[in-house]
């Protein structure tokens, strides 16, 4: 069963962050981690 | 050796995604292309020499906006899928810290088994469900690794960012100092009762690629790989437990390896292992 489920999880897996990609969220995360998050340093 | 292994990685895990020192220089964020990578670590993007986004940070900025970051999703799921919670006992800096300050000598102390569950609820609700409702990243408001990465360098350098410390810091502060006292008392308290990043890493624990694998032919049960064991589990009880960092230090005992999902039998003339919690001669509810 194990190798099985992991089989479908990878599959899961590379289909999820392809479409992440495909939606160009990359573009975002960069954005959102070039700003100074005032929350992370406890001041936002 | 494995355990220096391991401390020279969970280094590496350190230095590597924090390695734009012109950040701390220049008291600046690094802005480049790197940033649109999420690290399989708890790691913060707030650090003035971070080169990667935190995970968890894009996760909680995604459901404040009311969206799913596929992206990091994916990104954690094949980490997830490939080593189960491998990056936190080898690579994640602020569990080599705990690592670490578990080592001064004084009074120790066992968590309580129904702990575990926590990092659920706080992934569940500080990272999702919160941020969703209030448009605002609670986690990162009260996350430790942020005030240590984030918080302490920006105060420290920064005049403009001093000036506006407000009550919120401090209660930061305080949450830092509480898991840093804790550590020197129990096991990795940060990592198995309240780290969202390892609640999503234990899910793949059990279908990962890469397993650990217990040979219960040569176990003595004598118990020895709960004491080396960073997060205090019996790998002989569950080689899959959700909590195990497959750290590998463990694996100094003969009785248990490293091995795939696809190897049946990698201790040669025994099954691949799948016991129930509990059902090895001798052992109890853990």
């Amino acid at each position: 069963m194990r190798p099985i489920a992991f089989l479908v999880t990878a599959a899961g897996a590379v289909s999820v962050l392809s479409f992440g990609i495909f939606r160009k969220e990359i573009a975002e995360v960069l954005i959102n981690g070039a700003l100074l998050c005032l929350s992370c340093i406890g001041i936002g | 050796m494995i355990y220096l292994k391991r401390r020279i990685f969970q280094g590496l895990g350190t230095v590597l995604p924090n390695a734009w020192l012109p950040g701390f220089l220049s008291a600046s964020l690094y802005q480049g292309p790197m940033k649109g990578a999420c690290t399989p670590l708890l790691n913060c993007y707030a650090c003035p020499s971070a080169l990667l986004s935190c995970p968890i940070g894009t996760l909680q900025h995604f459901a404040a906006a009311g969206n799913v970051s596929w992206y990091a999703v994916g990104t954690l799921s094949i980490v997830g899928a490939s080593v189960g919670r491998m990056t936190c006992g080898t690579l994640c800096p602020f569990g080599a810290l705990q690592d670490l300050l578990y080592k001064f000598r004084g009074w120790k102390a066992s968590l309580p088994h129904w702990t575990r569950y926590l990092r659920y609820a706080v992934l569940a609700g500080l990272v999702f469900v919160i941020p969703f409702l209030t448009r605002e990243n609670w986690f990162s408001k009260l996350c430790p690794v942020g005030t240590l990465m984030g918080g302490l360098p920006w105060v420290t350098m920064n005049a403009g960012v001093r000036s506006m410390v407000r009550s919120m810091f401090w209660v930061k502060i305080a949450i830092l100092l509480f898991f840093v006292t804790t550590s020197t008392m129990a096991k990795r308290p940060f990592c198995r009762a309240i780290c969202p990043l390892g609640a999503i890493f234990s899910l793949f624990n059990k279908s990962s690629f890469l397993q650990l694998a217990w040979d219960p032919a040569t176990c003595t049960r004598c118990g020895k790989c709960q004491k080396i064991c960073p997060v205090d589990i019996r790998p002989d009880r569950n080689p899959t437990d959700p909590d195990c960092l497959r750290c590998l230090d463990c694996t100094l005992c003969p009785s248990l390896k490293l091995a795939t999902v696809f190897q049946r039998q990698p201790f040669g003339g025994t099954a691949f292992p799948a016991p129930v919690a509990g059902s090895a001669p001798g052992a109890s509810a853990n």
